[in-house]
Parts: C-alpha cells; structure tokens; sequence
C-alpha cells in the first residue's frame, strides 16, 4: 500500500471508508453550530456549582474498572470532586457502591484505595457495616437513643451498572439505564475484552486548570505538531472524527505511520518513533524493505499474523484499523479512553473538590499479559521498567505533591505544562471565547451537551 | 549453655496445621504473632495493626499481602511494609524457615523477652508451656508420626514404677511403646493438661488422660509431668503416674 496521498492532496477530515454502521464507520456529521461560548465556564464559582447540581448527579461516572474488584469482598474507592464512593464486589457476584461517609459522623469510613475485605469499619467509633453496605454493630448501642438508630443507619447506596469490564455510578439514580445513555455503537467497547486485561498502571495528578480544559486539550489532534513535536514522524494527526449521541465522540488516529505534513528526504527514511511502532508489531526496522507510506499497514499485517500464531483469539474481533490505529474514544462527560488492541489507556478529568481552576488527571493502562517472550507493552505507553505487567501484583496508585512534575512520560507532560497557560488566558479580558475549528468538532459537541445539561434539558 | 544469641529458632507448628490461604495466632511471650500462609510463602508478623492496633487475625491476605480486617491497611508480611497513608509504621515481622519435615521454625528475637535482665525469662517461659501444649495436642490426637517428630532426636522419655512398662526409653524405643498401646485401645489417649508450672525450658503440670481398651475398660489417668523444651521440641519427660491403674489397665489388655 504505498500509495498514500501528498501531503497537499491529503485533506481533512479523514474518512476511512469503513462501511456506514460498522464500529469503524463514518459517523453521520452532526451540526453543532458556531457559537462562540462564554469562556466563564472554565473559571467561574457559578458554573462549578451548576455543574453539582445538574451535571454530575444526573450523568453515569466512569468509577472502577472490574479488574479491581474481581472476588467477593474486593473494593475500591472512586473520588470525584469532594465525592466519594466505595465500589464492592458482592458475595453474589454483583457490584453495589456506596458514597464513602459514615452515617454516624460523617466520616470517611474506607480510607485506603483498595483492598479486600469482610466488612468495613469506620476508623472514628468503629460502627461496622457489611459488604453490602448494611449497618453490622454501633460501639456501645445502648448508649443511643433507640429512635435515632432504629433504622439501622448503613452506608447508603447509590446506583450502579457495568458494561464490558467498566464499572459506572449515576448519584441521583434516574439516568437512563447505562446501555441506552451510552453514545457509543453497540458493542464498542466489548470489542476490546476489558475484563481479561489487567491494570497495570495508575498515576494521580494534579493539575492547574478546570476539567474541561483538560477535556479540551485531549479532545483533538489539531495541537499535536506543535506542542508534541517529536510525533510527526510517527504519528497523523488528521483523522477520522465520529460525533455520537449523548456527548460521546471519536476519532481514530494512525500510529505507526509519519504525519502527512512530515517532510522527509528519502521515501525510506524511517523516523525513529516509526520504528518504535514497527519493533512492537515484531518487524525490524533494519531490515525493512517498506517506505514510509507503508508502515501502517504493515504493522497491521505483522500484527495480524503474530495473533493468529499466538492464538490471540480476542484480536478475531478487530479490524486491521484497530491493530494499528488509536481509537480515542470520548465518554461523556470526564473519560477519554485510548482504545488499542493490547491494551486501553484510559483517562479521567476529575473535578477539583473546591478549585474549579484544578482538575485531578486520573491516568489507568490496562494491558493484555501473555505468556510470550516477543510479546511485551507497546513501547509508546511508556511504562517504566520493571513494573510487574502480568496482573500479579495490581500497582498501587502513583501519586505526586501539587508542586511537583509527574512522571507520566515526555508527551503528557507537555500537556501538562500547556494547560495552566491556557487556564490563565481563559480568564483574561481579553479573551472573547473559543474559536474552534473543524479538527476541534468533538470539543464543540461535548460543550454543547454540557450545556444541555446546564440548562436543565437533559 | 552458651551465651545468648541474637535471636533463637522456635518451633511453632506443622506445615499442616496452617491449611493454605489461612492466618492463625501464636502467642509467644506477651507477644502476639500471626502465622500466615498462601500461596506466596508462610510468613509470621506481629499480629498487631499499625494503625490503631487491631488484631490482623482473619485478614484477608494476597500473595504477599495482608489486609487488616479493621480498616484495610495492607501490609508485606515479607517486609513488613505498609502500603498507602493509613498506617505509617511497618509491621514487625520473622523469618520463617520450613524444615524437611514441614516444621514451621521463626527466628525470636531474644532481646524482646520483658525481662532480658537475666531474672525470668517469660517469653522462654510461655513458649515453652506452648510447645508442651502443642505437644500435648498432638499425643492426644494419635498421630505417632507427628508426635515424634516433635521431640528431639536424643530425646528420652521415663516412667516411674516398676510395671513392666516403667523405665527409660529413647525416642525409637518409645514410638514403639506408644504404638503398641495404643494398639490395644479403641482411639488415642487423650491427655488434658490442667495446670503448669515453667521455668525457662522446663514445664511442670498436672494432667489428666482418658481413652478406652479394645476390652472394654477404660482407663483414665492422673499423671504430673516434667517436660524439658530444647530448640522448640520435647527433649526429656518425665511421667508420673498412678501406676496401679496403668498396670492393671495397659499392661493386661
Ligand atoms: S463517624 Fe463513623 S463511627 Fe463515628
Ligand atoms: S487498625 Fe488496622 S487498618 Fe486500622
Ligand atoms: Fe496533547
């Protein structure tokens, strides 16, 4: 396939050509106008609060992925803004969360990230309650007043669901069933196996801007060639973008493959992050006979057939599009999941619990371990060394003091350091609101579904 | 005696009496310990929460971890290490050593005995009382096998009196004994310890034993005992006895 169009013939936006309703088809445009909003969302007391009160109550919150909480007794804790909840794997085999606050006093009953247990107890007075958030014992209960704790005060629940290993609350209970508020196409997700992969990597940190700011940053690829430089040669940035209903969007982006705006002197000049992709797909790059308008493809065929030799089952689901392409996936309203055939990045935009100038960027790598020495993480997820990938050992939560770099890799770090200068022009006078492009489409279309829900029609 | 090591090797249990993915509580001294077993290893720790304290019996263990069952904390029971904000401080752990014969031996700190100071010796002093009563656990549940593994190679064994059975017997000697009396009977002879008296490796006590003979009788004793502990196991006893009932019970059956 060497017959990749000139970069003046290459033109956005990308379609890919797959047939209209597959996972991988074109979605119908959908037209989100041109107004240009008010930037005060990004900055405002106001708009924070109305984001409490209307947003997040009403919409299912990304809260645990089930590679957690995988036995009985298995739990996990989901913060989002000065929200908590504690996600619980059942006896049954159900899961059941509850918000994190004991009904005696308030307190944080569980305070460790994750575990495994019989019961909880509250580190106050030590009040226990069951693994199905049931109120178990009151330290001295004669010393209470009967008519305050004769409803058996427990933990109280709030409303779960799951779909293909991801675990979701909805705080005021009437979403729609998760299935149908989910914009995606049927089966997206599935598609990937979620629940056979393990997590193995988690980092926490904090940064300085609102969430949707950083929302915005990773909503498009428009930056790429200017703030992450160092992906031109192995990375397009035109793609497929997909609008879906809800919110929810996608585009797809070619890995493995330079950018069509990379000038290169010779058609066999590799870049060297092209040949990072080639040698995971198992090619050497030394030996390669391709030109640089080849490698997408032939990294699908590589990896293709390394499946079939390994019996990768899960991979019969993919297209050749999936093996090699990024499907960043927007979840309406905080996740963007990195969908990848070994493995799914996923991101979270958490709102601060007081600051609506800060947002808590929560980052998971699930990856796929199998039993074979040429099989490895894809170098471009950048794990550091000696992390333990094979599920044994689940990675405790990387975590850094607000002041300080984290170590999440030269790329996101360079959003990292972008986003508090676009926080700080956000708020200027001089800033009218943004003008978003053809290649910004998903930020438009996840901030007018924000609205609705602002507005009070969702 | 030599001088005092760093740390001595206590017998605490059979491989088999901790089942996988189980903890149990040893106590040693005033010093609790939990044993703990997956599929990780067996390894032994303070049983006693960082945190606030709690007992960590019963918590739910990982490969290397444990939960404490009160708020969660996880532990290395290798290392000791804490994992997360809630407990600060490591638990205390020990090495752990399996034997050939699936005897589970720590090393004890001697230096953690209370009275190190050369008066009493106390953790000597309960361990020794608990290895005697482990010991006494095992006889009464017939396993000969595993009763003599738990004395020392050069262990000896007397009986007072003059019955035909009275005297001192080395260990092989005294398997055979043990073996061909309770040939004669109709389950093992189950020894209740009531109470003791220890100093160092030696435990005194009074006990009581029951079991009946394939002819009908039952025989039930009472009996002082000395025990004399060496490296975690049974090294000298001695039996006293009400021999009359002993001889008109065992020895005509
Ligand atoms: S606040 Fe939880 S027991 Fe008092
Ligand atoms: S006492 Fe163990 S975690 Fe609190
Ligand atoms: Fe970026």
């Amino acid at each position: 396939m060497g017959n990749l169009p000139k970069a003046e013939a290459f033109k956005f936006p990308l379609d890919l050509g797959a047939p209209e309703g597959s996972l991988e088809g074109k979605a119908r445009p959908v037209d989100n106008g041109s107004d240009v909003l008010d930037p005060s969302r990004y900055y405002s007391r106001e708009f924070m609060q109305k984001e409490w009160q209307t947003l997040w109550p009403r919409v299912w919150l990304l809260a645990a992925v089930t590679a957690d909480i995988r036995e009985p007794g298995d739990y996990t804790l989901f913060q989002h803004g000065h929200e908590e909840f504690l996600v619980v794997r059942q006896d049954d085999g159900s899961i059941k969360a509850f918000y994190n606050a004991c009904p005696h006093r308030g307190n944080r009953v569980c305070q460790v990230d994750r575990g495994t247990a019989d019961s909880f107890t509250c580190p106050f007075h030590s009040w226990q309650f069951g693994c199905d958030g049931k109120l178990q014992k009151i330290v001295d209960e004669e010393t209470f007043n009967p008519k305050l704790i004769a409803h058996r005060p427990g933990l109280t629940e709030v409303r779960t669901d799951t779909l293909g290993g991801l675990v979701f609350v909805n705080m005021d209970g009437k979403a729609p069933p998760l299935k149908e508020w989910m914009g995606l196409p049927e089966g997206y997700i599935e598609a990937y196996g979620l629940e056979t992969m393990n997590l193995v990597r988690h980092t926490r940190s904090e940064w300085s801007s609102n969430w949707k700011t950083g929302v915005d940053t990773f909503y498009e690829t428009y930056h790429l060639p200017h703030i992450h430089p160092q992906t031109q040669g192995s990375i397009e940035e035109f793609c497929q973008i997909d609008l879906y209903k809800n919110g929810f969007s996608r585009m797809i982006m070619w890995f493995g493959i330079k950018s069509h705006r990379h000038e290169v002197s010779h058609e066999r000049d590799l870049d060297e992050g092209a040949k990072i992709f080639l040698r995971d797909a198992g090619i050497d790059p030394e030996t390669y006979t391709g030109t640089v308008a080849d490698t997408r493809r032939d990294i699908q065929i590589a990896k293709r057939e390394r499946a079939q030799r390994l019996g990768l089952k899960e991979w019969d689901k993919l297209t050749d599009g999936q093996l090699s392409d990024g499907w960043i996936t927007g979840m309406f309203p905080n996740v963007q999941m990195g969908m990848h055939a070994e493995g799914v990045f996923i991101m979270r935009f958490v709102p601060h619990p007081t600051d609506p100038e800060k947002f808590i960027y929560d980052n998971v790598l699930l990856y796929r371990h199998l039993e074979e020495p040429n099989y490895n993480v894809p170098t471009w997820m950048a794990m550091p060394k000696d992390v333990d990938v094979t599920g044994a050992t689940r990675p405790d939560i990387e975590r850094w003091p607000a002041d300080q770099e984290p170590a999440i890799g030269p790329v996101l770090l360079q959003d990292f350091e972008l986003v508090p200068n676009v926080q700080r022009g956000l708020k200027s006078r001089g800033f009218k609101g943004p003008l978003w492009g053809e290649q910004e489409q998903r930020i438009r279309h996840f901030h007018k579904e924000v609205d609705r829900y602002i507005n009070g029609e969702n | 005696m030599g001088a005092l090591a760093a740390v001595t090797r206590l017998r605490i249990a059979k491989l088999s009496e901790l089942p996988p993915d189980t903890n149990r509580v040893f106590k040693l001294g005033g010093t609790s310990v939990l044993l703990c077993r997956t599929e990780a290893g067996v390894f032994a720790v303070e049983n006693r929460c960082t945190h606030q304290l709690a007992s960590l019996e019963g918590g739910r263990m990982r490969g290397r971890h444990l939960f404490c069952p009160k708020h969660g904390a996880r532990f290395d029971m290798g290392t000791g290490a804490t994992a997360g904000t809630l407990a600060k401080t490591p638990i205390k752990t020990y090495r752990v050593h399996i034997d050939a014969d699936d005897n589970i031996t720590i090393d004890w700190p001697q230096s953690s005995s209370p009275h190190s100071d050369g008066v009493t010796d106390m953790t000597q002093v309960q361990t020794s009382k608990q290895i005697v009563t482990r010991f006494l656990e095992l006889f009464s549940s017939g396993a000969v096998d595993e009763t003599m593994a738990m004395m020392t190679d050069d262990a000896t064994w007397w009986v007072a009196g003059t019955m035909p059975i009275s005297g001192t017997y080395d260990k092989a000697a005294f398997a055979k004994l043990l073996s061909g009396v309770l040939d004669t009977c109709t389950g093992p002879i189950r020894i209740t310890p009531r109470t003791f008296i220890a100093e160092g490796d030696r435990v005194a006590l009074e006990a009581e034993s029951f079991t009946q003979t394939r002819n009908g009788r039952n025989y039930n004793n009472l009996y002082h005992f000395v025990f004399v502990v060496r490296d975690g196991k049974i090294a000298i006893v001695k039996e006293y006895l009400d021999t009359m009932h002993a001889n008109a019970i065992l020895c005509s059956a």
